[in-house]
Order: structure tokens, then C-alpha cells, then sequence
């Protein structure tokens, strides 16, 4: 009995050591593998978004300089991104989304400043559209390098427009031209005794706000930033108008007509809308090409976003930028130069991610025809939009996510009828005004 | 004597050394994970850090900004009015708390009679519970799909095989709407919620709470029965008179972890499915508290929102040592 | 009486039943679409088709189109997100960690349970009162205090900070000293130590809270996310929840291949479960008796 049991022990004993033996060994494996380095190589991280282009940039690059690799970090947001940077885990390249962020990093000295680089690494920021200023310097240092741009243009199905006997919208088309097609491109059907849209004209999606802030020459914020300005009459002209586009002449869909006009069930996101010929005309930058183009039977094309009095378009970016801690700063600067060099702004320009941001004749020139998509026969549009287009509006002394909470909830409730557009307007603008106040008065708030 | 003594102190001494040791790893975590953190985070909640710079003292500054209100056009105005929305969130969702229970109950006293094969029904229950986690929470996020999600294909069938045929299709008028076109679950202001309370219950109903309930069922003396059904006591009555108050500790045990757990939960479901959206509508505490010290680094704003949930679960623990003697039976 | 009986008893196997396949119908939804080819996720028609049009054993050309095996999904998602680092990182974490806080737990909970020192009982009471504070509270600065050390995004700020905890101090302590002492005071007269008492009397004899607290200890570590979520930053720290989560905000609507990751997460723990299910009740069962 004493060997059974003496047996039995000695047995788990060895069991044990074997498991102990095991997770030391996979515990030295791991830790070994956890920062993937190559021999005779620079490896650097790139925090991006998980774009598919992504891959196809970083096999240019390292193709063309074999010495350094880059690894694609999905993780961009910002919050990673801080978490990264106060952990001290910084990446050597990272992608940052909005203006705000970009004075948020600079001002607190996390980044670093490109000025003295940039003619060593020859990173041609002159030749960068003045209008994306917001994304590339902070008191006059240089911070952000943008690489791809999209101001928002007006996508609409040519054969929607054939068949209601109207003529393709020309740059520089107003607000009233736009409404007048979209009202006699808007159907409905009957289904099951229930009027249902079969078709709607327009769709402009709930956060893209500042087409009507800025319709009629308002404005979010004051020049300073410390006041928000929405309650203003010209803003909230803009808004009423936008409000009346899907409240009073439907030629928007509401969310639960959206949902009953999908194809296949499906619920109604402007792009699936506009891709299935639901909806003739959306507005969005020139990234949604990419799914369009996937869609062989839709027929579609861009112009300019049409205008109030005053001509102007959102334009959206992001601006490539290099801690100040990041570990392998010369490979990160190669690849910055590199990311606004002809190479990559084409590879990024022809996926269909926006337009380049360079405004090097060349470029323009090989980005407004691609073979691959002769259809596309408007890419000049784009970039003759970039003379309007404006970077959203952000104050120092409120941090967006705030913002885009409270637009979001107050618009929310217009859209429902629960308050008029102006109601509104004077909502966001108190809430928005509080946080302002409370903000600026306490000295030690974050800006 | 003196000898004993000395035997006895030396072996005191020797005892205590040998409890420090035993001691000394645990109690090293101890101080540096969660004592002096505690105190840490009380400090910090007075201070204003952003994670760049050095802290500074602002005093209850942010307990005030969090809790207090001010005056605005003649009208008293919360500071901050999304901590209140939350903790609204929060509450809301603590609907789930009561179905489940009621759910958990008739489900162990389903399961305790002695019915075949009574273990594989209790493990299919049991499942969801074991597998809760990220996978679960994907699943439920293709589930809720407004397009192909299987809930909505299953309305939609429901739908069609209803007002295929007139009759069916006048009783059921009222929910015409809702089943040609079901709700975008996770995408509406209005769904958001009770999607993830149904998910919840999905999730719960077989779970710990129903063993809980199994173990304290079996555990109330057959007799008791058997004396009720001399006296001529029918089903309902041995519920209510013999049961209910049998298992009211377990009850009460079930109900105050609850309600705990319903305040610190919803961070894994909300980062996953629908990132506190549509329009912050599935943002709890929890996940407030992760934005404001992980998203906006607002370090001492997020100790003075951690430190109202701890006063928040120091009040109900506290209430419950007060009422627990007068609502649970003990035997 | 017993027709009444045999009545409700069937009353009751159906909604049992009922229940049964609502709680596995997400189950088998899931596996269905693994082995599905993306474009019937969203095939037009919108009618629920069970099983996939194609169940072939090796990719094909049919129609000119490329159709995977059935088996196709897995090792696509497999590749996709690394899910074999996953486990591993997750595996590792949990079984030193678990290890790691068993061991501390069982040590104070003995120095708590059996041994005389000054200031024993105020220490007790001070665990106890910890036991009650979120673990909001402390997160932040513990997170302060692993970037002072420089352990954000290794295996140290993972595991370090789980090391210790209350709860299973508390719980060994009173399973400790529900004991007989007759065994500890035999070991005494016989010379040993405490240490030896520790591990030939104690430890055995608590065999079924030590399981509890390693099963509940493993799963905490094991589904652990906001904690990850915060620490770990590049590719290869990551934990297997904190993997798929980053899978889904990449592949928002690659339905497939999403199930078939979930999926390959999930069975090992389903497995688990089913063989070991009757030591999971009983732990349960031990844990909330004792919260009475």
C-alpha cells in the first residue's frame, strides 16, 4: 500500500515538474518572441488603420529600402495611441485622425519636431495644400505630415438621373438645383398597403453637420475658440435646411425608411443605399469609390458638394506623426519622406483612399486618369474641390468626443421631431458652452 | 518556570516569524496593488492629471463637476449631464436583474424534480455562462445585425408567415411594423438597451444563479413538504409558505451581488458591440470611467467617478447588513 | 394525483426543451456560418439557410468562382489574428498567475487561519474591507505604477497585479479554520515545522476549496479583459480576448471568418466544460454557500 501510494506521489510529482518544465520553457519562448526584430534590420512600428492598402504600402517601401521593416500596427486610435505614448510603449510612426489631436500631442511636447529633418530627409511639405495647414504645423513647427486627403464630394447614379430625364449636376451646382433633382428623383411604392420609398434622392448622414454650419457663413466655434457659436441665425438657417431636406420635402429617408427601402432586408447605411440604387445621391469623400467600384452595375459619378451663398466642403485627412520617444528615428523619417514621395501618394491616390496630398503637377496629373477605372473620368473634381474644402472646426477648450456627444444626441432628437432644428441648435450650444466655461475656468484643464 | 517561559516567548516569537513569512508575498501585493493604491486614487481624486504633465490640486473640483449642478437661464442644470445619462444606462440595464432571478428560480425548480436526464439540461443551460466572453459578445453583435443577423431573418419569417394569411394577419396588426421591419437592435437609441438585456438574460438564465438555486432547493427538508401536504396544502401555497422563504437567503445573497456586479459591468459588452453608442446610449459607469481615464487621460475626473462607485457599493453593502436580519427567514 | 403529476412533469420537459434550443440555437448559428462562403452570409432573399450551399473537402472552382472547403474558414482566421500566440500568451498568464495567487492566498490564508502574530486580526479586518472596493479604484494607479517600472505591454504588468488576491485569501482562511486541529497537533508533537504542516496537513486536506479557487482564479485570469485591453499594446502581447476583440474592428463584417475564430476559441473551453462539469457546479456551489 505505502509503494502504491509512494508510487502515485513520485508519479505526480514528475507530472508536475514536466508541467512546470514545460510553461518555463513556453514562458522563455514568448519572451523571446514578443518584439519581432530581424537580423541586420531596423524594425519599425506603424500605428495605422487596418486600411487594406496598408500591406500593399509597406511591401513598396521595404522594397525599395530593404533595410528597414515596417510592421503595420492596427491599433490607431487615439486613445491607444495615448496609452502607448504614457506607457512609453511608443510607436515609431503613428497616424493621427482630427486637428485636435495633433494640437492635443504637440502641445504637450510628444511629438516630434520634423522642421530640422526636413531637408535631410527631403519630405517635400511645401509642395502640401495649403488648406491642410490644421494637420501639418503647430506654432510654426512642423508636426503632422498628411499623406492622403478626401474632401467630401457629392456622389450621384448617373442612370437614376438618365431615366428621370435630368441632366448631370455640373461643379459648382447650388443647394436649390440640388433639392429640385432630388425631389423628382425621390419614388414611392406601394407594398403589403404600406407607402414605402422606392427610392430617395439624397443622403447626407447624421455627423456630417458642417455642410449646413457652414451653408449660410456660420460657424461651430468663434475664432478663439471659447464660445460655440451654433446658436447663430446663419447656422441655424443651415440647419432648418437640412432638417427640411428629410422632415419636410423627404427626399432624405429617415432611419426606419432607410430600413425598409434595403434590398435585401438589409438597414439603411448610405453607402449600401447608394450602392443598391436605393438612393441617387450621397455625400461622402472619395474613399467610398472603393466600395462602389466593387458594385459593376452601379453607374456613378462625382461632383462638388453644391452650395449655399457661401462655396465650401469638408475636408478630411490624416497626418502621419513621430513621437518624440520613438526608438528608431532616422527609419521612421525614411518612411515618412517615403509616404509623401510619387510612389506611394499614387499607389494611395488609385486605391482610391482619398486624393494626394502633394500638389506636385506630376502627381496630379498621373492621379486623374487611371487606367485601371477609365470610367472615372471626374478625379479633377476632387481636386479642384481642395480650393473649398475646409478642416473641421475644433476648440482648444473642448475635447471633441464631448462635442460629437452632444451634436449627436441633440440632432438625434430633431430627427425624431422631439425639437425644432433651433431648439436644437441653442441646446448644443448651452451644453457645448457649459463644458466651455467649466473648462476655461479651471486653470489646470487640458487644452 | 523560568525555562518555560523563555520556551514559551521563544516559540511566540518563532511563530510570528514563521507567520510573517507566510505572510510576506501576499501581504507585499497587498501594499503595493491595493492599499496604497486605494490611497493613491482618493489623493488623485482631488487633483487634476493629464498624464503628460504633473498633478495639480483642485480640491472637490471634480466631485463637484461630476455630481453637482449649476444655474443656467433661470434653470438648475446638471455639471455634467452625461454622468447622470450613464448612471442612468446603468440602472436601466439592472432591469435585467429581477427577470433573471424570477427566470433562474423557475428554471431550478424545474430542474429540481426528478426528471431524466436532468444533468445534460443543466449543462446546456449552463453553457452560454461558460462561454460568455469576446467570442459570445461576436456572436450576439452578428445575432443583432439589422441585415443578416438571425434575430432579424427570424421576424422577418415570422412576419411573412403571419400576413400571408388574413386572419393571422389581423390579429397581429398591431406588430405589423415591427416584424416586416424589424429594429436595427444595436444602431437605434431605442433598442440599444433592451437588446442588451435580452442578451443578458440569454446569457445568465441557466447560469450560476440557477445552481444557486438548485443547491438551496435541495437543501430544504422534504418533511416540510410532506407536513404541508397532510395539512392539505396545494402547490402554490407550499411555494409561498415552505420555498420562498427557505431559499430568501439565497435570494438576498443572488440580489445584493447583483446589484453590486450591475454597478462595475458593462465595459467588455459596450467596448465590443457598440463602443457606449448609438449616441452613448450603452455606455455604463464602468466604461465612463475607461473613457475618461484611458481615452481622455483624465486621470483624477476618473478616480472621483471610481471613488462615487465605491461610496455607491459601501451604501448598499451597508444597507443590506441593516435590512438583511428583517427580510431573510433564517432557520 | 399522479395524472396531475404526469401532467405537469410534461408541461415541464417541454419548456425545458424549449429553452434547451433556445439557449443552443446561437450555438449551432454559429458553427453554420464558420463553414459557410462569405457571399451566402449575405445572400439575397433573406430567408435563414442553415446549412451552406457547398460542402466540399477541398477548394474548388465552381462557376468560375472560387469556393473554399468547408474547413476553409479556420486557418484563415487561424492566420489572421495569430490565434496560436493568443492562446499561448493566454495560456501562460493564466497558469502563472493562477499558480502564483493560489500559492500566496493558501500562505497568508494560513498565517490567518493558524498562526499567532501582533496585529493578525486588524490585518484580517483590513483585507476585508479591500475585498468591498471596486477594482476601478485601483486601476488607475496600479497602471501608474507598471509605467513606472516599465512594465506596460509585458507579461509582468499581466500577471504581477493578479498575484495577489483577498477574496481567495478570505475564503482559504475560512475553509483553513473550519479544519480539525487533531492532524496539525499529530504533526506537531511529531517535530515538524509549520512549513511542514503547511504542505503535508494542510494543503491536502483542503484539496476542494484549493480546486474552487484555482478554476475561478484561472477563469478570472483567463477572461480578463479591460486590464489587457489597457496593458498590452503591439501584436504579440496580446490575450486571446483581446485578440478578438481587435479581430472584429478589423473585420467588422467578415462574418465567416469571425465565427470561426470565436469558434476556435470557444471549443477548447466548451470541452473543458462538458468533462468537467460536475466539479464546476460543485465549486459554485462551495463558493455561494460560503457568501451566506
Amino acid at each position: 500500500m505505502q509503494d502504491e501510494s509512494r508510487g502515485a506521489r513520485i508519479l505526480g510529482i514528475v507530472g508536475v515538474v514536466i508541467v512546470a518544465a514545460l510553461i518555463v520553457a513556453l514562458g522563455i519562448y514568448l519572451l523571446a518572441t514578443a518584439n519581432p526584430t530581424t537580423k541586420g534590420k531596423t524594425v519599425i512600428r506603424w500605428c495605422v488603420d487596418p486600411n487594406p492598402i496598408r500591406k500593399e504600402q509597406v511591401k513598396l517601401f521595404e522594397r525599395e529600402h530593404p533595410t528597414i521593416d515596417v510592421i503595420d500596427d492596427p491599433g490607431a486610435d487615439a486613445q491607444r495611441l495615448l496609452t502607448q505614448l504614457a506607457g512609453d510603449v511608443p510607436p515609431d510612426v503613428m497616424a493621427l485622425y482630427d486637428p485636435q489631436s495633433i494640437r492635443l500631442f504637440a502641445k504637450n511636447n510628444v511629438l516630434l519636431d520634423l522642421t530640422p529633418y526636413v531637408e535631410k530627409y527631403r519630405i517635400p511639405v511645401d509642395k502640401l495644400y495649403p488648406s491642410l495647414d490644421p494637420y501639418v504645423r503647430f506654432q510654426g513647427k512642423i508636426v503632422g505630415i498628411p499623406e492622403n486627403c478626401g474632401p467630401f464630394v457629392l456622389f450621384y447614379n448617373r442612370r437614376l438621373f438618365r431615366e428621370a430625364g435630368l441632366p448631370y449636376p455640373k461643379p459648382g451646382w447650388t443647394w436649390d438645383e440640388c433639392l429640385a433633382a432630388a425631389r423628382k428623383l425621390t419614388k414611392y411604392k406601394d407594398e403589403n398597403g404600406r407607402r414605402i420609398p422606392a427610392q430617395k434622392g439624397l443622403y447626407v448622414g447624421n455627423d456630417n453637420w458642417w455642410f449646413f454650419i457652414w451653408m449660410y457663413g456660420g460657424h461651430l466655434f468663434s475664432p478663439d475658440g471659447k464660445q460655440c457659436v451654433m446658436n447663430s441665425p446663419q447656422v441655424k438657417k443651415g440647419v432648418r435646411y437640412w432638417a427640411d431636406l428629410r422632415l419636410k420635402y423627404h427626399v432624405m429617408p429617415t432611419t426606419s425608411e432607410a430600413q425598409s427601402m434595403a434590398p435585401t432586408g438589409a438597414w439603411g447605411s448610405d453607402a449600401l443605399l447608394f450602392r443598391s440604387s436605393m438612393v441617387a445621391m450621397t455625400v461622402a469623400g472619395r474613399w467610398l469609390a472603393i466600395q462602389y467600384r466593387e458594385q459593376k452595375d452601379l453607374d456613378w459619378d462625382v461632383v462638388s458638394v453644391p452650395h449655399g451663398p457661401n462655396r465650401v466642403t469638408l475636408l478630411a485627412s490624416k497626418a502621419y506623426a513621430i513621437p518624440r520617444t520613438a526608438r528608431h528615428r532616422e527609419a521612421a523619417l525614411t518612411f515618412i519622406a517615403h509616404l509623401l514621395g510619387k510612389d506611394n501618394q499614387l499607389l494611395v491616390a488609385n486605391y482610391g483612399d482619398g486624393i494626394p496630398t502633394s500638389t506636385d503637377p506630376a502627381i496630379i496629373k498621373a492621379f486623374a486618369y487611371n487606367p485601371e477605372y477609365p470610367n472615372e473620368k471626374n478625379n479633377r473634381v476632387h481636386i479642384d474641390e481642395m480650393k473649398y474644402a475646409r478642416v473641421q472646426e475644433f476648440s482648444p477648450y473642448i475635447n471633441n468626443l464631448d462635442v460629437y456627444a452632444i451634436m449627436a444626441e441633440e440632432l438625434d432628437g430633431m430627427w425624431l421631431g422631439q425639437q425644432s432644428a433651433d431648439a436644437a441648435c441653442d441646446a448644443i450650444s448651452d451644453r457645448i458652452n457649459a463644458i466651455i466655461r467649466r473648462n476655461i475656468a479651471n486653470p489646470n484643464f487640458l487644452d | 518556570m523560568g525555562k518555560q517561559t523563555k520556551k514559551r516567548i521563544s516559540s511566540n516569537k518563532s511563530e510570528a516569524l514563521a507567520a510573517y513569512c507566510f505572510l510576506a508575498p501576499n501581504f507585499l501585493g497587498f501594499l503595493v496593488f491595493t492599499s496604497i493604491p486605494v490611497i493613491v486614487s482618493l489623493v488623485m481624486s482631488f487633483t487634476h492629471w493629464n498624464i503628460f504633465r504633473s498633478p495639480v490640486w483642485v480640491g472637490a473640483d471634480n466631485f463637484r463637476s461630476l455630481l453637482w449642478f449649476h444655474h443656467e437661464h433661470g434653470r438648475l442644470a446638471a455639471n455634467d449631464p452625461m454622468f447622470w445619462k450613464y448612471l442612468g444606462n446603468t440602472l436601466y440595464l439592472m432591469i435585467g436583474i429581477p427577470i433573471g432571478m424570477v427566470g433562474s428560480l423557475c428554471l431550478a425548480l424545474m430542474m429540481n424534480r426528478k426528471l431524466k436526464g436532468i444533468v445534460i439540461y443543466r449543462t446546456v443551460y449552463f453553457l452560454p455562462t461558460v462561454c460568455s466572453g469576446v467570442a459570445m459578445l461576436i456572436l450576439w453583435k452578428y445575432l443583432y445585425n439589422a441585415d443578416i443577423g438571425l434575430i432579424n431573418k427570424t421576424l422577418r419569417a415570422a412576419g411573412d408567415m403571419l400576413y400571408a394569411n388574413p386572419v393571422s394577419g389581423w390579429v397581429f396588426a398591431p406588430l405589423r411594423g415591427f416584424l416586416t421591419t424589424p429594429p436595427d437592435w444595436l444602431g437605434t437609441t431605442a433598442w440599444a438597451k433592451p437588446a442588451l438585456i435580452l442578451m443578458g438574460l440569454w446569457g445568465g438564465l441557466g447560469g450560476v444563479n440557477t445552481i444557486l438555486y438548485l443547491a438551496a432547493l435541495q437543501n430544504v427538508p422534504s418533511s416540510y413538504y410532506e407536513a404541508a401536504d397532510i395539512d392539505g396544502a396545494g402547490p402554490w401555497a407550499k411555494f409561498w409558505s415552505i420555498t420562498w422563504p427557505m431559499i430568501s437567503p439565497t435570494t438576498f445573497f443572488i440580489l445584493i451581488m447583483s446589484v453590486i456586479g450591475g454597478f462595475q459591468t458593462g465595459f467588455m459588452t459596450a467596448n465590443v458591440l457598440t463602443n457606449g453608442g448609438p449616441a452613448g446610449s450603452t455606455t455604463t459607469i464602468e466604461y465612463f470611467l475607461y473613457q475618461n481615464a484611458f481615452e481622455k487621460f483624465n486621470m483624477g475626473y476618473a478616480s472621483a467617478v471610481a471613488w462615487f462607485l465605491f461610496a455607491v457599493i459601501l451604501l448598499i453593502t451597508l444597507l443590506t447588513w441593516k435590512l438583511g436580519g428583517k427580510v431573510v427567514t433564517y432557520e | 394525483m399522479n395524472r396531475r403529476r404526469r401532467a405537469a412533469d410534461i408541461a415541464i420537459y417541454t419548456l425545458l426543451i424549449l429553452g434547451a434550443v433556445t439557449m443552443l440555437v446561437p450555438f449551432v448559428w454559429m458553427a453554420v456560418t464558420s463553414i459557410k462562403q462569405p457571399d451566402e452570409v449575405f445572400a439575397a432573399g433573406g430567408g435563414i439557410k442553415w446549412l451552406p450551399n457547398h460542402f466540399l473537402w477541398h477548394d474548388e472552382v465552381i462557376q468560375g468562382r472560387k469556393v473554399r472547403a468547408w474547413w476553409g474558414n479556420y486557418p484563415d482566421a487561424w492566420n489572421e489574428i495569430n490565434i496560436l500566440r493568443l492562446y499561448l500568451n493566454s495560456i501562460f498568464i493564466a497558469v502563472v498567475g493562477t499558480f502564483g495567487q493560489v500559492l500566496t492566498s493558501a500562505m497568508a490564508a494560513y498565517a490567518f487561519a493558524r498562526l499567532r502574530f501582533p496585529g493578525r486580526d486588524k490585518l484580517f479586518f483590513a483585507y476585508l474591507a479591500t475585498m468591498m472596493i471596486p477594482g476601478s479604484v485601483t486601476m488607475i494607479p496600479v497602471f501608474v505604477i507598471m509605467k513606472h517600472f516599465h512594465w506596460i505591454n509585458s507579461y509582468a504588468s499581466l500577471i504581477v497585479p493578479g498575484l495577489f488576491s483577498a477574496y481567495g485569501t478570505f475564503m482559504l482562511r475560512q475553509f483553513f479554520m473550519g479544519l480539525p486541529t487533531e492532524l496539525e497537533d499529530a504533526a506537531k508533537i511529531d517535530g515538524s515545522g509549520h512549513l511542514g504542516i503547511w504542505v503535508r496537513v494542510i494543503l491536502p486536506l483542503s484539496k476542494p476549496a484549493l480546486a474552487t479557487l484555482t478554476t475561478f482564479t484561472f477563469m478570472g485570469f483567463w477572461g480578463s479583459y479591460m486590464w489587457p485591453l489597457i496593458v498590452t499594446i503591439t501584436d504579440p502581447m496580446r490575450t486571446l480576448p483581446i485578440g478578438l476583440r481587435y479581430f472584429v474592428g478589423q473585420h467588422a463584417t467578415n462574418y465567416t471568418q469571425l465565427m470561426a475564430g470565436s469558434m476556435i476559441a470557444l471549443i477548447p473551453v466548451l470541452l473543458l466544460f462538458i468533462f468537467n462539469q460536475r466539479y464546476f457546479v460543485e465549486g459554485i456551489k462551495l463558493s455561494g454557500m460560503g457568501g451566506k
